[in-house]
């Protein structure tokens, strides 16, 4: 009894002997805040901010087109949509927060669009774009479909030269307006009370910053790039039959770019930019997979992705039907990130893969 | 046999007794109306389109939504009774049920504090913890009495008891005392607790709450039994439970142990509580009950429940794969926070039998905590296939093919493979025969 007695107070003691004097030896190596406000000082608000340059550049590209009429006015909104594309491919796994309140994604990026509900809208001229209705009928992928509405720059342009011209531009500017509102309403959000509440919030309960950029960096990748930007296309879910019209920017043709660009923005989140980022956290915690630290297991697996995204020669939507075993050598990669990011990576970390509330024991 | 004799029919004043059954009542209460204004019960029993079934308990099925909330409403008020004791007896067969039925209705939900309250729900069907300071007695309905048999305090104790003991003896294994895993990668992410925050990354911590946690389990209940290092361990019990309450996600369990074990101490204790309800009372040497009745009967249901409780969590010795990776004999036995399991399921369905096949979005069928619980336990992923394959079964001439491709990772060791590949899915039935469809554990 004696001994047991001994063994629970040394115990208890060591639990609580760590005290405001010594609080030098009671740091932590590894600063968590630090790198959450690296990631909201570096990564998230800046890619925001791009964003946002680049729409507001769109938008005035589009007064300019619509003012001259030119061609080549027209060829320099196209390059500033592409920009624009881009630029959203890095910021869609920031969904919670400002992010979820205002149901970014839904607005910026849900494809495939209803191109008759689009025409009709233009057709018509009344519409609420913001409305429960027209979620398929907004967005990038909106601008993606009236863009390219011919099979040339030059007919895409003529398009916008027949009838309703003035209802298809108009389409245009309200569109990049509601991206923009919409936009702004979340990085005011993150500059002015956000920014303070993800930095500071550094445990690992739900709802925690770290739980929010993991879940949500989960979800994204597993749902909306690996299913959305390949799976869908590539025919997973019906029966093996591709489905090309399914594809990302399917309309511009560049959904292989845009995919390309969202690992490398995902890679590049993931080891925190230049500063400390989860690969510096997973190799502080000493994760591994097997023998290997799981930080570069990871890295080398987005890498891996980008080399099988590289030996796309075309968009995914024509690679699906030209060359379907190409596009399914990247979806069995992607898979093996799921399973690194799903399993290992929130194992590691001791996050909790869900999205509600629950007991345990 | 005559100290049998004197465990289960000494008697005992009423006191320790009535107060349990009034912090049973408090505890169920307050853990009820939590799960219903967390809105737990629309996302637990009405929002799934598929529920996971218990072993021999497939029958259960989740009522209307209207006659859910109804049957856990009068569970609410069956708490609320047995705290007031009044129609006692009725009122904790109803909670007994009631709370079974809900725990029963999907898998997903399985908790060891909830096959707790389970039990000594079933148990408080039987004591007569309504015998004194109950609206029962007061309005008449029952005859007020001063002794209990020592039984109804005991099983209580044993019971409680065994939940320790059997927690301890699960953390006697390699990973949990030589690798202090899973605690490593639990604490490790805790720095910013304060005070001890920065501690809780080290190797060293880890070590000393593994052994610490098993050391504690293993003998709290002893400490508890005995007088004079009662009230030490019931200090214990209390910073244990409110340590393990801050650092880990385990809801109301914390409260629930440290409530129960009060029935630990004496009687002039549980008296002096009463005390500050107002019921004034003596605690004196309890009279000799001369003429219990159905002695027998109570010797053997009291020897046989407990044999089932010893017996039960070492079922897992009759199958021989690793308990962590097949999960056989896993439930019932509190393996409580034991293991960081974390999975994923991917499923192919090859609804015409042939090459042709769909890959199935997890969460089109499941929340996510179902979809959690899923990915990680080989009795799920069964039941979930063979409902996948009959929800894109075309006709019933074609039989679908489901296969899985798995992974799972325990204690951080990185994933593995987990189901044998390629397997029809269909053709695995879930039985308590050892599983032969995983792929070994390294």
């Amino acid at each position: 009894m004696k001994k047991i007695g001994l063994l629970i107070s040394v115990f208890t003691l060591v639990l609580f002997s760590c005290n405001k004097e010594e609080e030098i030896t009671c740091q932590s190596d590894f600063d968590k805040k630090a790198m959450l406000a690296n990631y909201s000082n570096s990564l998230i608000i800046p890619r925001y901010e791009t964003l946002e340059k680049n729409l507001t550049s769109l938008y005035t590209k589009i007064n300019v087109f619509i003012s001259s009429n030119s061609l080549s006015d027209f060829n320099a909104l196209n390059a500033s949509f592409d920009s624009t594309y881009l630029s959203w491919q890095g910021v869609s796994y920031f969904q919670f927060g400002p992010a979820e309140t205002y149901v970014i994604k839904s607005v910026f990026n849900i494809f495939p669009v209803d191109t008759t509900k689009i025409n009709n809208n233009i057709s018509s001229g009344s519409y609420i774009l913001g409305s429960a209705s027209n979620t398929d009928a907004i967005g990038l992928p909106a601008l993606d479909y009236l863009l390219h509405k011919g099979s040339s720059e030059t007919l895409s342009f003529n398009y916008f030269t027949g009838t309703n011209s003035a209802n298809k531009k108009q389409y245009l500017l309200d569109l990049v307006n509601q991206l923009s509102s919409t936009l702004s309403s979340v990085l005011n959000q993150w500059n002015t009370s956000y920014k303070s509440i993800f930095n500071n919030s550094d445990g690992t309960s739900q709802g925690s910053s770290l739980s929010n950029i993991v879940n949500a960096l989960n979800l994204d990748f597993e749902k909306f790039i690996r299913d959305g930007k390949v799976g869908v296309p590539l025919g997973v879910r019906s029966l093996g039959t591709p489905l090309p019209e399914k594809s990302e920017a399917y309309f511009g043709g560049k959904s292989t770019e845009l995919c390309k660009e969202s690992i490398l923005k995902l890679k590049s989140y993931f080891k925190g930019g230049s500063g400390q980022g989860l690969d510096d956290y997973l190799i502080q915690l000493d994760a591994k997979h097997g023998s290997q630290l799981l930080a570069t297991k990871i890295n080398n697996q987005f890498d891996l992705i980008i080399s099988k995204i590289n030996a796309l020669s075309s968009p995914i939507a024509e690679e699906v039907i030209a060359n379907q075993a190409n596009v399914q050598d990247l979806y069995d990669e992607m898979q093996r990130m799921v399973v690194l990011l799903k399993v290992d990576l929130s194992s590691a970390l001791s996050i909790l893969i869900t999205y509600q509330d629950n007991d345990g024991d | 046999m005559n100290s049998l004799n004197n465990i289960l029919f000494t008697p005992k004043n009423y006191h320790t007794l009535v107060v349990f059954r009034v912090l049973f009542g408090v505890i169920t209460l307050f853990s009820s109306l939590r799960f219903f204004a967390k809105g737990w019960i629309e996302e637990l029993y009405l929002t799934p389109t598929f529920h996971f079934k218990y072993f021999g308990f497939s029958w259960v099925e989740i009522a209307s939504p209207s006659i859910t909330y109804l049957l856990f409403t009068l569970m609410i008020i069956s708490s609320l009774f047995i705290l007031f004791g009044l129609f006692y007896r009725v009122a904790t067969i109803s909670f007994f049920l009631l709370f079974t039925y809900f725990e029963l209705i999907d898998l997903t939900n399985y908790l060891n504090h909830y096959y707790f309250v389970s039990l000594v729900a079933l148990l408080m069907i039987f004591l007569p913890a309504n015998i004194n300071f109950s609206l029962d007695t007061r309005f008449g309905l029952v005859k007020m009495k001063q002794t209990v048999q020592a039984w109804t305090i005991n099983s209580i104790k044993l019971q409680l008891a065994i939940v320790y003991i059997f927690a301890g003896i699960a953390k006697l294994n390699y990973e949990w005392l030589f690798q202090a895993q899973p605690l490593s990668i639990w604490l490790a992410p805790h720095t910013n607790l304060p005070i001890i925050g920065g501690l809780m990354d080290e190797k060293i911590v880890a070590y000393l709450f593994s052994f610490g946690g098993a050391l504690f389990d293993l003998s709290v209940p002893f400490l508890l039994w005995n007088k004079s290092t009662r009230k030490m361990a019931y200090l214990l019990v209390v910073v244990f439970h409110i340590l393990t309450s801050i650092l880990f996600p385990i809801g109301v369990f914390p409260y629930v142990m440290i409530l129960s074990t009060l029935i630990f101490f004496s009687s002039h204790f549980h008296a002096s509580i009463l005390k500050l309800f107002g019921h004034k009372s003596q605690v004196s040497e309890p009279e000799k009950d001369l003429a219990i009745k159905s002695k027998k009967t109570v010797e053997i249901m009291v020897v046989a429940f407990f044999i089932f409780q010893f017996l039960f969590p070492f079922r897992y010795l009759l199958y021989s794969g690793d308990l962590f990776w097949t999960e056989q004999g896993y439930r019932f036995s509190w393996r409580v926070m034991l293991m960081e399991k974390a999975g994923y399921a991917s499923f192919k369905v090859f609804p015409y039998g042939d090459d042709r096949s769909i890959t199935v979005q997890n969460s089109d069928f499941l929340t996510p905590q179902q979809e959690k619980m899923m990915s990680t336990q080989p009795d799920f992923i069964i039941q979930y296939a063979h409902f996948i394959g009959k929800h894109y079964q075309v006709n019933d001439l074609i039989k679908p093919i489901v296969n899985v491709d798995s992974y799972v990772s325990i204690n951080g060791k990185g994933s593995q493979s987990y189901v044998k590949n390629d397997l029809d899915l269909m053709l695995i039935k879930n039985s308590l025969k050892p599983i032969d469809f995983l792929e070994d554990y390294n």
